[in-house]
């Protein structure tokens, strides 16, 4: 029975997705009616010509449909590694950017603008520094002996306070006239622009982490029960604690070389998927996997159609991530003290 | 038969203290045997246990899980024979009791991979088994204390272990919940586990019976026959406080009760 409801509810979100799919290749300042999207998305790559036409073609793939591919990737990315890193530090407080990881990562694609790199190293450099970023967050309360869910929030806010900083310098001896721009333009947060080619990239190291996060999941769970637990339980802790927190940190890496920093999605998806399939993260990663898809995707959607420019993606993610921690915060209250 | 678990003159001290908690222990545990250790706060009862199943490394002697040292197995190898019901923790996450309980077929699971039907079939049998199938999709976080200890039992069962820890598993329990949760005990002890429990009431070594490991403030332990415990000037010693340990005929056996405050 409950087996039968999960499957419903990933049905449901499959459908979900490509509605929004279907929606967000019709909206934009060039209108498309739904039937020509769908035409355009299942029948063309088959054939060689249709009843549309060819701007409508050159909108499709040109411009909407490289942007929809990577809403999907970074939403994906963002919630799997949120949801991780709650099970793993046993802590639903945190995601890839209260712990840091994501402006972690910033710092290190920001670099390796800075010393002109080929795209492969902006990559390298983003993980490397996410991976250095977490470790220090994880160290701090260590260090100082205070183990509570508010001190490893806390050890994310001075962390981040670091790479804030870190970030300043480098924006300051960037040169304006083109490190600065394309460092600055890329922080924003935006899903604009997007090639394919970046896509394809990107994609190798997500199916492998999606991949060993979807066979790792019910390991998480037992993790996630504190390192005395899982221990005796038969789990070696720190050989999937290193490969969950190396696949998490990996994913947000690559959210942030496709599309800078997105705040809120890592924290509220995964909790909106806890409420729709329960606790366990074998049902956790797939939902929150697909929910963070359609999130972004229809996020993405409003920032680029709601207003005659476009909006960045951080405000709209903001608007509806920071009531929903405050909300949580409130349930939380009584195990935090 | 060899010893199930097998202490060979274990010390240990916690890094940066010069205080021995456990000097040169040596028991042993086997099949269908009942162990309970007594001894007053921080005299490293829990240590004792947590050394024993491999979560702390003794700083001199050995550990043998059927004549195997322990430090040589792996993991999942000490979780095949240990099951260790420790102190309650509140957990960050609200599992259901069976995703719970499922948790404890992580022995027998290899990495990468998930429960499958057999896992489920020996879970829902050991629910049924300690009549808490009701439980069943409740979140732990959200039960009674005796059920939450009925549940983490539950866990150490579906191990499927030789023998089974307990630290402390009546605190935090009412009167009538540590009694059932003895009988529970004694029942697992019938089945032909072994039991090594960790206790603040000598009572409750009086009741279950079997070998009683009397640990001191020096690290040193003594082990007795539970009916030997039974004796007003020994326990004194332990809690150092006057204690009477009279034979109550109606329950016909001695119980231990303090003299006054």
């Amino acid at each position: 029975m409950k087996e039968k409801r999960f499957k419903g509810t990933i049905a449901i979100l499959l459908v979900a997705l490509f509605i929004v799919v279907i929606i967000a290749s019709c909206c934009g300042h060039y209108h498309l009616d739904p039937l020509t999207c769908l035409k355009l998305l299942i029948i063309k790559p088959f054939v060689k010509t249709g009843d549309w036409s060819e701007l409508d073609e050159s909108v499709i793939y040109g411009l909407r449909l490289p942007r929809i591919i990577g809403a999907i990737i970074v939403g994906t990315c963002l919630s799997l590694s949120g949801a991780s890193y709650q099970s793993v530090f046993q802590n639903p407080l945190v995601s890839p950017d209260i712990l840091g990881v994501s402006s972690g990562a910033c710092v290190g694609a920001a670099l390796a603008i800075l010393l002109h790199l080929p795209k492969t190293f902006i990559m390298i450099f983003a993980f490397m520094f996410g991976v250095l970023t977490v470790v220090l967050t994880v160290t701090i309360p260590k260090v100082l002996k205070s183990e509570s869910n508010i001190m490893l929030v806390l050890s994310g806010i001075v962390v981040g306070g670091l790479t804030g900083s870190a970030m300043g310098i480098i924006k300051y001896i960037a040169d304006p006239r083109d490190e600065l721009p394309q460092i600055t333009y890329w922080m924003m947060g935006s899903l604009d622009g997007l090639s394919y080619s970046t896509i394809l990239f990107s994609l190798v190291p997500v199916c492998i982490c999606v991949f060993v996060l979807m066979r790792m999941s019910w390991w998480i769970d037992v993790i996630s029960m504190g390192e005395k637990d899982a221990q005796t339980l038969g789990a070696n802790v720190k050989r999937i604690r290193l490969i969950t927190i190396a696949c998490s940190t990996l994913l947000t890496a690559t959210s942030v070389c496709m599309a800078g920093t997105i705040g809120w999605i890592g924290l509220v998806i995964p909790h909106f998927a806890r409420m729709f399939v329960g606790t366990s993260n074998t049902k956790i990663v797939p939902t929150a996997a697909l929910l963070g898809a359609i999130f972004l995707l229809g996020v993405d959607t409003i920032a680029r159609t709601v207003a005659r420019t476009e909006v960045p993606l951080g405000i709209i993610t903001g608007l509806i991530g920071a009531p929903f921690y405050a909300w949580l915060l409130y349930h939380q209250r009584t195990r935090l003290k | 038969m060899s010893p199930i678990v097998r202490l060979s003159s274990v010390s240990f001290s916690y890094p940066g203290s010069k205080r021995k908690i456990l000097d040169d222990c040596s028991f042993s545990i086997e099949k269908g045997e009942i162990v309970s250790i007594l001894g007053p706060n921080g005299s490293g009862k829990s240590t004792l246990l947590n050394c024993a199943c491999n979560l702390l490394t003794p700083q001199s002697g050995l550990v043998y899980l059927n004549d195997i040292p322990i430090s040589s197995m792996t993991i999942q190898n000490v979780a095949k024979v240990i099951g260790y019901v420790q102190q309650y923790q509140e957990s960050a996450f609200a599992y259901s009791v069976f995703d719970y309980v499922l948790m404890g077929r992580a022995n027998r699971i290899e990495m990468f991979r998930k429960p499958d039907s057999n896992d489920f079939r020996i879970v829902e049998n050991v629910l049924e088994k300690m009549r808490i199938t009701h439980l069943s999709d409740r979140p732990i976080t959200e039960i009674s204390g005796g059920e939450r200890q009925q549940a983490a039992i539950a866990r150490a069962i579906a191990q499927e272990p030789q023998v089974i820890f307990f630290d402390e598993p009546t605190a935090h329990l009412d009167f009538g919940n540590q009694i059932s949760t003895l009988k529970l005990i004694a029942s697992l002890k019938n089945e032909g586990y072994a039991i090594v429990m960790t206790t603040h009431n000598p009572d409750h070594s009086i009741l279950l019976g079997g070998k009683t490991v009397i640990l001191n403030k020096e690290g040193h332990l003594e082990i007795y026959d539970a009916s030997q415990i039974a004796k007003a000037e020994l326990l004194s010693n332990i809690y150092n406080t006057d204690l009477l340990v009279p034979f109550v005929k109606e329950a016909e056996r001695f119980v231990c009760i303090p003299k006054s405050l």
